[in-house]
């Protein structure tokens, strides 16, 4: 499966970062691509997937496609600590973690990108804008 | 035809060929306990009586698939015999017969002859359950009684070697019973041969006196005079004399030595117990440094004291692991015979007679729980979860203790802890938690090595507690003390008395030893083996062998028990014995004076011997197991046979032991029990799902997985009736034992798989898989689907069926979470409110509990607070009276909640205390946390700002099972409020670090955080940073409007708290509001 990972430090604590990405609201402000955010829409609960959770279901409006909802779920696990993210229509994944930086004052945020086998032809695309979300992100939480 | 044997064994025929029984240990016992007993029997009975530890509707597909089992092995022709209806089964009709009810109906006839000749053994030889050994007993008395008879028609009909025949063969029955003595000797003096008369009535004598503490009656004496022809003789009575002498040991009557401090101190906190408080003491040394003397010593101190009661238990005993909780067991046992039936707590008795069989005649009735007329609870009548189980074995136990010391003080010796099973710790700091205020004074004993970490875990909670009040250090005896020692013992030359006396490192055992074994002659022996080795070779071979067995043992045991022992005299050997210092007698009980004696004697044993001697043992207590006294001993049995060598046989008794520990809660000493049954039997699927299913309540997901995985493999792939039953267990331990609903899901969609091979086929067990699935389905997958499953309920039972109270619980419980997963909670709360019935007939407290703590949570989800307090409050009924502490600590804590939401305060402070008293008695850190975290709770909302950062600080420490990153906020907040910017802040950055659970309703702790960080700013004055701050958390809660609880994450919330949500269900208009005024408390 294609996979790639990404890092960079923010300016800003772990909180502040954190704020940014459990909140989907705030995704089309740093997520490069995302045009709006609408709360509901997963999958739920029907599905036969190895999660022991359902929560965290919204619907995402890529740019320039306002016709085109993509059901995105959040979820979190208490063993792994982390937070992930997924495009059920394409089933690409992104796992988010935080570490804190110079006693708190900036974080080192990681993510973590798996890409289904059909859509490895978007392995350079997602690289490009996860690296310029990444930035994106950094820059966010150190105005916040 | 089909022709059962019971008597000798179980053997069956078919149309006069013999036929294999069923391969199955339960269709084997099945068959055996349904041939006993002519008639229908209910299901229910049969399921409670093979399967008593395990829930109800596991216990019936167990059944099922044994009544499977059972036809199959008897084939079309046998199987017809079996009938098998809904509710009943039985093996009945016109041409069988079993050799049991044959004796019943000869005898019942006078055909004594006839009835006694079918009695070619010991009726169920080979079966160790419990019933087998009830109904042996009862055999044998019948046996008694046929034999009395015979031996009177024979006399009267001249046919004098037929009544001594039987006259002798009841004598073996009836050892004690000197009519039945009476009779043989004169059958034996009328055959000429006075001799045997006169031996048998010294014998006879001999063991009335040893057991039954008496002299033979007048008429036995007169015959045996009169056989004589002249007055008792000499012999007989000096043997009497002898034999009762080794019962009161010179080595154990002499005053202690060289402990006199020790005893003092411990002496003085016995006398402090009466006046001030109890608690616990530890006495630590090397083997052989006194700890059991000193104890001992104790013992008759306190018992000097008007009322004091004093009771021993004794931990290990060979190798193995010990049956849990055995040290318990033996102290209580003791203390029971010093109490009075009516202080003992009747609906602590099932407990208690779980742990002491023997003295269940001693205790009082369960009577159905009368805090709660109106519930229909039967006080421990039936199997709850195992953790269930275990704390209400534990408050039995904790109750006991308390009443006893009602009645006086109580001083509990638990001996050599070092050797303890874990469960016995846990319980030894459950009690010591208890008795700190009361007359009660626990005395450990222990070694310091090899190192024990649960030991010294145990002692560290213990002394946290303040209930620990001394430990004791034994060491070594100075030599001038250990030269008094001996002087006190026997009388040595000096030179012999120094030699030893430096030799002995000042361990009074090896200094008593040695100079036991030089009073004998000889060259000193100078090592505890070599003493110990002199003392053995110096009995008569006889004595030899006993004092073997006792080392074999690794335990005292029952003198009743040693004369059944196969020696050739074995009263004598005991007398012998007995004299010989290496053993004494105590409470009835013979036994090695020191462990480390046990284990030289059994170091010194050939392993070929050893096995033998091990074999002979279990056989001794697999024949007591069947008896009303011998319970909890398939452990030791087990151990035994292992060590005999008979792995194969050992396997029975390892399941045994697992389904003994289970009853007492103790599940890793279960699961311990069953993967020794694994290993040597790796084919026996049964054990293999019996494993999986004490894992899963270990909460051990991938060893429950991974035996399961092996279950399957060994089951036959057509073979229904064993699929079916593991998939319907596997089911129900994953919605109990671990919560995986969507696991429990594929479970029960497997057993239908199953079932759907034959749509005729079982449908109860086809009726509990869909109740199964259309819960797992509420939860875990479509709710949607939940009303056709449970339609189809109704079609698998027909329409003439009604469901059983479990499945009418299942039912119910699971609509209840369709709706609740359909977030329309109100709606959830009738069918929550008729599960929680069906759950109370079925006596089943815990799980109506958790119906209507769901229905609070429910209620509160809708914001109908009033309500949900009413459900909260009707949680209280079932589960303070049944001893269900942590539903209590959940029930307690739900209704804090709902009172301070209610801004009912003084009443949520009463709740609180409650809840902290409960979790104090579970003695558990996590709950004792969620205590903290309530009461935290409460103090911020009473503006008592430093209480709550001190308690909500304890709780995270202490684990609280809450949302941490939420209480981190609150903690947060509460800092803010107290003026603690700094640690605010630090409190938010944990928050971020803290990982998230869907059940920290993740969606909302953005907003919460930006309120804090507000109220943060306002503090310190920054206006501008507080208005963001506060105008984005406003902005987050109002995108939640309207969106206050959805079913998925009250559902999320329920799976990770393993409990309903209360304290962590949103409110967005509420909090909204708490924000809007916030921020305009920011202009004025």
């Amino acid at each position: 499966m294609p996979a790639f990972d990404e890092r960079t430090t923010a300016a800003a604590p772990p909180e502040e970062v954190w704020k940014l990405l459990y909140d989907p609201a705030r995704f089309p402000d740093w997520w490069v691509g995302v045009a709006t955010i609408e709360p509901g829409g997963g999958s739920g609960s029907g599905s036969d997937d190895d999660h022991d959770d359902d929560g965290g279901a919204y619907t995402m409006y890529p740019d320039g496609y306002p016709d085109f909802p993509m059901p995105q779920e959040l979820r979190t696990s208490r063993a792994r600590g982390r937070v992930e993210i997924s495009c059920l229509v394409s089933d690409l994944e992104f796992s988010w973690q935080l570490t804190p930086r110079d006693g708190g004052a900036a974080t080192e945020i990681a993510v973590h990108v798996e890409i289904p086998p059909s859509e490895a032809h978007r392995l350079e695309t997602q690289t490009d804008v996860i690296r310029r979300s990444l930035a994106n992100l950094a820059r966010l939480a150190a105005e916040s | 035809m089909l022709a059962i044997r019971l008597i000798g064994g179980l053997e069956i025929g078919r149309d006069g060929t013999r036929i294999a029984p069923p391969a199955g240990r339960r269709a084997r016992a099945l068959l055996a306990w349904l041939a006993l007993r002519p008639g229908r029997h209910p299901r229910s009975r049969l399921a409670a009586q093979f399967w008593p530890d395990v829930l109800d509707a596991s216990a019936r597909a167990s059944l099922r698939s044994a009544v499977w089992a059972l036809r199959a092995s008897l084939g079309p022709d046998g199987g017809a015999y079996l009938s098998a209806d809904r509710e009943t089964v039985a093996l009945d009709g016109e041409g069988l017969t079993v050799d049991v009810r044959e004796f019943d109906r000869l005898a019942a006839a006078g055909h004594f002859g006839e009835a006694v000749a079918l009695c070619r053994g010991e009726l169920l030889d080979g079966f160790d359950d419990e019933w087998a050994g009830v109904a042996r007993e009862s055999h044998l008395a019948r046996l008694a009684n046929v034999l009395g008879a015979l031996a009177r028609e024979a006399e009267a009909d001249g046919r004098g070697a037929e009544a001594l025949n039987a006259a002798q063969w009841l004598l073996q029955l009836r050892p004690l019973d000197e009519s039945v003595c009476r009779d043989a000797m004169r059958l034996l003096a009328a055959a000429g041969d006075v001799a045997a008369a006169l031996e048998l009535y010294e014998r006879t004598c001999s063991r009335i006196r040893a057991e039954l503490g008496c002299a033979p009656s007048p008429a036995t004496t007169a015959l045996a005079l009169q056989l004589r022809g002249g007055p008792e003789p000499v012999r007989a009575a000096a043997r009497i004399n002898a034999a009762d002498a080794p019962l009161n040991r010179p080595i154990d009557s002499q005053p202690l030595v060289g402990r006199g401090v020790e005893l003092g101190v411990l002496t003085l906190l016995w006398q402090r117990t009466h006046y001030e408080s109890g608690g616990v003491v530890v006495v630590a040394g090397e083997g052989g440094i006194g700890k059991t003397r000193l104890c001992e010593a104790l013992r008759a101190e306190a018992g000097r004291f008007p009322g004091a009661m004093t009771a021993t238990g004794t931990a290990g005993g060979g190798a193995g692991a010990p049956t849990p909780l055995a040290v318990w067991s033996e102290a209580l046992g003791d203390l029971i015979t010093q109490l009075d039936r009516s202080a003992i707590d009747p609906a602590a008795a099932p407990y208690l007679a779980r742990l002491v069989p023997a003295a269940a005649a001693d205790l009082p009735a369960a009577a159905p729980n009368p805090a709660s007329p109106d519930t229909p609870v039967l006080v421990g009548h039936a199997a709850a979860e195992p953790q269930l189980e275990r704390v209400r074995v534990f408050e039995a136990v904790a109750g006991l203790v308390i009443r006893a010391a009602r009645e006086g003080p109580v001083l509990l010796v638990l001996e050599d802890m070092h050797a303890a099973d874990p469960s016995s710790l846990e319980l030894a700091v459950y009690v010591g938690r208890r008795i700190t205020r009361l007359p009660v004074l626990l005395l450990l004993t222990r070694r310091r090595l090899p190192p024990r970490p649960d030991l010294e875990a145990a002692l560290a909670a213990l002394r946290a507690r303040g209930a620990l009040r001394r430990s004791l250090d034994l060491t070594p005896l100075p030599t001038a003390t250990v030269r008094q020692l001996i002087h006190s013992v026997v009388d040595l030359p000096g030179s012999t008395v120094e030699q030893i006396a430096a030799a002995s490192g000042g361990s009074p055992l090896l200094a008593v030893e040695a100079a036991l074994a030089c009073s004998h002659g000889g060259e000193p022996v100078l090592g505890l083996a070599e003493a110990t080795r002199a003392a053995v070779y110096r009995l008569s071979p006889a004595a030899r062998r006993l004092v073997e067995l006792l080392a074999v043992a690794g335990r005292d045991v029952e003198h009743a028990d040693l004369l059944t022992l196969p020696l050739p005299d074995p009263e004598r050997a005991e007398t012998e014995a007995l004299g010989a210092d290496l053993l004494r007698a105590r409470s009835g009980m013979i036994g090695f004076r020191h462990a480390l004696l046990a284990e030289a004697v059994y170091r010194d044993l050939p392993d070929p011997e050893r096995a033998r001697l091990h074999d002979s043992f279990a056989e001794l207590l697999r024949r007591r197991a069947g008896g009303p006294a011998g319970g909890r001993r398939a452990a030791e049995i087990a151990r035994h046979l292992r060590l005999a060598g008979r792995d194969t046989l050992a396997v029975g008794q390892l399941a045994r032991a697992a389904a003994d520990a289970r009853a007492v809660g103790a599940l890793p000493e279960a699961a311990g029990f069953l993967h020794e049954a694994v290993a040597i039997d790796p084919h026996d699927a049964d054990l293999y799902v019996e494993l999986a299913e004490v894992e899963a309540w270990r909460g051990l997901q991938e060893e429950s997985d991974a035996a399961f995985g092996r279950a399957l493999e060994l089951i036959a792939p057509d073979d229904d009736g064993s699929l079916i039953s593991a998939w319907l267990r596997r089911g129900r331990w994953l919605r109990g034992g671990l919560c995986y609903p969507r696991e429990s899901r594929r479970a029960y969609r497997s057993a239908l798989d199953v079932l759907d091979r034959d749509p005729s086929a079982d449908p109860y067990a086809r009726a509990e898989a869909l109740a199964g699935l259309a819960w797992a389905e509420a939860v875990a997958g479509d709710p949607a689907q939940c009303g056709w499953l449970l339609r189809d309920v109704d079609l698998a039972l027909g329409r003439r069926e009604a469901p059983s109270d479990l499945l009418t619980h299942d039912i119910g419980f699971a609509r209840a979470h369709a709706l609740i997963r359909s977030a329309r909670f109100a709606e959830s709360y009738a069918p929550l409110v008729a599960a929680s019935a069906a759950a109370g007939r079925a006596g089943r407290p815990d799980m109506a509990y958790s119906c209507l703590i769901n229905a609070a949570s429910a209620a509160a989800c809708t914001g109908d607070f009033e309500r949900a307090l009413d459900f909260a409050d009707r949680c209280l009924p079932l589960v303070e009276p049944n001893g269900l502490l942590r539903p209590c600590v959940y029930a307690h804590s739900a209704r804090a909640t709902l009172l301070r939401r209610l801004g009912r305060l003084d009443e949520a402070r009463v709740a609180c205390r409650a809840e902290a008293e409960f979790a104090e008695r579970v003695g558990r850190a996590e709950l004792e946390g969620l205590a903290d975290h309530d009461r935290g709770l409460l103090a911020l909302a009473c503006g008592d700002t430093a209480d709550a950062v001190r308690l909500l600080t304890r709780s995270l420490e202490l684990g609280a099972p809450v949302s941490r990153p939420l209480a981190r906020l609150w903690l947060a907040e509460a800092l803010v409020r107290a003026g603690q910017y700094d640690a605010a802040d630090r409190q938010l950055r944990e928050t971020a670090l803290e990982p998230v659970a869907p059940g920290d309703f993740p969606d909302t702790l953005v907003a919460r955080m930006n309120r804090v960080q507000g109220l943060a700013a306002a503090a310190r004055g920054d206006r501008e940073r507080a208005r963001a701050r506060l105008t984005e958390a406003s902005e987050g809660w109002r995108r939640r409007l309207g969106n206050a609880a959805t079913g998925d994450s009250y559902v999320a919330a329920l799976i990770d708290l393993g409990r309903p949500p209360l304290s962590s269900l949103t409110e967005p208009e509420w909090e909204l509001a708490a924000i809007e005024t916030e921020l305009a408390a920011l202009d004025t």
